[in-house]
């Protein structure tokens, strides 16, 4: 058994199967709410509060002229997800000012309230797709269900297939939210044109959909190794959240403190935020680290899967 | 395949922890033929079979089914099914979905899988709940539900997990008469508590203790280890009948069994010729007017796994 028995066509097959029969199962159906709920509410936040801002300035015409408080509104949120991080080169003059060249960029060069909703969604998918994530394989391994298809096809496309079949339907929501957040500012808000809103997005849609790629074969790896799914769930979410809360604690104390954000870098964290980065070279790298850890997960996950009873 | 075994089994081993539920077993399946495997709780017969299907990776030994190592498992998709024990199906899935899921699988486009699904759901008597989903199911429908897709497509070796458990007679029957059906082209494996089902079924067995074989071989070879005759007359013997039947060649004498007024006659093993013997024995019962109401050659089944298993098996 090895990556050669790999079949597109049974790839496909139990990709499509396993999210169809996720979703009639409910798991997929929770994953899709959450997601849904996550990046609306992201979205609510900040937009009802520009929304707020315009009726102030009393109309549309008058709240093109504030667009400085729009930026206002996602600031402080942009400013979070990439302030502060001494691994990032800011020039003395810039630091002087306040001005970090990439929160500029998020704020001034792109429509502000997208970037500020982009990265509500990098920080919070994560933890949602280790809602949705948990459950590739622990739930059939503890039924004995999977012995239905292992004398039908290889253990890698089962492995493989089913962590498609996830990653296309994380896609899927993560696309859908985007595009109802999109339309919503396009139609509702007058401050940013069409090319703008739909450029960024898609820059946006495919940072999300890189970074749900190493979360999804996290959790693949996990839901492999752990036969139960409550097991599973637990541990998916205590590794995926518990490493930045670790990390945030452990940059509390007083003499490593310093050493705790390098925890960050065990998963995507350390890096995901770089997927929407002003310099482009930052942004490739970043790629290229979500996909060197979805492959290195996927081959620890696999590996284990090969081998291990069923 | 060298010797006309479907599967081969040699010094097989495994264990779970200390647990060992395999433990040097070897055995052969004739080709076309069906096989019983038996064995008290836990003594390894679903781990044999998980073992023989890959889905557990054994600790030593080998198995072959049509002459390729399980361990290339691939070289034997679509000619290897199973019925696992206890493995559930998509609960809201419709039935026939899952099954059509199965064959394409096999290869087949989805019009002609489903066509596959449908026919193999009828012939398990399910024709009318294919659009059901397993919840609205009873157990033996779930039973026959696992069968209809162990018997999809043309696989020639088929294992059995305990296919009749829990379902009452009518469907056991329906069920044991399925098996019957597709011996004609597959090799049957069948593992079962049910000792009386397996005789009745199976042309070879194998009875399984603690990881061990501890009898293998034709059905009729392993009940007539100390062969023994058991009948019962229409009315007791008078003890001058009794002295007549238990001077006929062959036999070590005649004993009233324990229950329902039976009789048995065991064989000598020393006797050259042990069915001239029992020929004898009915022979004389004819001459006296006692037609018996019950005569059975041979163990039990059920007595044979009691002896060789230390009565720890017992129902």
């Amino acid at each position: 058994m090895s990556l050669r028995d790999v079949g597109r066509r049974h790839l496909a097959l139990i990709a499509f199967y396993s999210t169809r029969y996720a979703v009639r199962g409910g798991t997929g159906l929770v994953f899709l709410l959450l997601v849904l709920v996550l990046g609306l509410f992201a979205a609510n936040l900040l937009i009802s509060r520009v929304e707020q801002l315009k009726l102030s300035a009393g109309g549309d015409e008058a709240a093109k002229e504030r667009l400085d408080d729009v930026v206002r509104v996602a600031k402080p949120l942009v400013e979070w997800a990439v302030g502060g991080r001494e691994d990032l080169p800011v020039t003395a003059a810039q630091a002087r000012e306040g001005r970090d060249p990439w929160a500029t960029y998020l704020l001034q060069k792109r429509p502000a309230l997208l970037s500020a909703i982009l990265l509500g969604l990098l920080f919070g998918l994560p933890l949602v797709l280790a809602s949705g994530a948990f459950n590739q394989y622990s739930g059939d391994v503890s039924t004995r269900g999977i012995r239905f298809v292992l004398l039908r096809t290889e253990r890698a496309n089962i492995y493989f297939g089913r962590f498609l079949g996830m990653a296309v339907f994380a896609a899927l929501a993560v696309g859908l939210v985007l595009a109802i957040v999109v339309a919503y500012l396009g139609f509702a808000l007058p401050f940013y044109t069409w090319g703008e809103l739909l450029g960024w997005g898609a820059t946006g849609f495919a940072a999300l959909v890189l970074l749900s790629l190493p979360y999804i074969a996290l959790c693949g790896w996990i839901s492999a190794a752990i036969d139960s799914q409550f097991g599973s769930f637990a541990v998916c979410g205590l590794v995926v959240g518990g490493i930045p809360l670790f990390g945030a604690i452990g940059g509390l104390l007083p003499h490593y403190g310093k050493y705790a954000r390098y925890l960050h870098y065990l998963l995507p964290w350390g890096v995901q935020n770089r997927l929407l980065h002003f310099e482009a070279g930052q942004v490739a790298l970043a790629a290229l680290a979500c996909l060197g850890y979805t492959a290195v997960f996927l081959a620890l996950g696999y590996r284990h899967f090969s081998r291990r009873d069923l | 395949m060298s010797d006309g075994a479907a599967v081969r089994i040699r010094d097989l081993a495994k264990s779970f922890g200390s647990v060992r539920a395999l433990d040097g077993v070897t055995l052969d399946v004739p080709e076309r033929s069906i096989y019983g495997l038996v064995g008290p709780n836990g003594a390894g017969k679903t781990t044999l079979f998980s073992v023989v299907a890959n889905f557990l990776k054994a600790d030593a030994g080998d198995v072959e089914v049509l002459g390729i190592d399980v361990r290339r498992i691939s070289q034997l998709r679509g000619r290897l099914a199973i019925l696992p024990q206890d493995a559930l199906f998509q609960r809201n899935v419709p039935i026939i979905e899952q099954l059509a899921f199965f064959r394409r699988l096999d290869g087949k486009p989805r019009a002609e899988a489903e066509d596959d699904a449908r026919r193999t759901l009828e012939r398990v008597g399910l024709g009318s709940y294919v659009a059901r989903g397993v919840h609205a199911l009873s157990h033996g429908m779930v039973k026959r539900l696992g069968l209809a897709q162990a018997f999809l497509g043309e696989p020639e070796v088929i294992l059995l997990d305990e296919p009749t458990s829990g379902l009452d007679p009518q469907n056991a029957r329906q069920i044991r008469d399925l098996i019957r059906e597709f011996q004609a082209r597959a090799t049957i494996m069948v593992s079962s508590h049910n000792l009386i089902e397996v005789q009745e079924l199976c042309d070879r067995v194998a009875i399984l203790d603690e990881g061990h074989v501890v009898a293998e071989g034709l059905v009729q070879d392993v009940t007539r280890e100390g062969r023994r005759v058991e009948f019962l007359p229409p009315r007791p013997l008078t003890s001058e009948e009794t002295e007549r039947l238990a001077a006929i060649p062959g036999f070590r004498g005649l004993a009233l069994s324990p229950t329902g007024g039976r009789y048995v006659a065991s064989l000598d093993p020393a006797f050259p010729d042990g069915d001239a013997a029992v020929a004898g024995l009915l022979r004389a019962l004819l001459d006296l007017g006692l037609c018996p109401r019950y005569f059975a050659d041979g163990n039990s089944l059920e007595e044979v796994f009691l002896k060789v298993t230390g009565r720890r098996g017992a129902k």
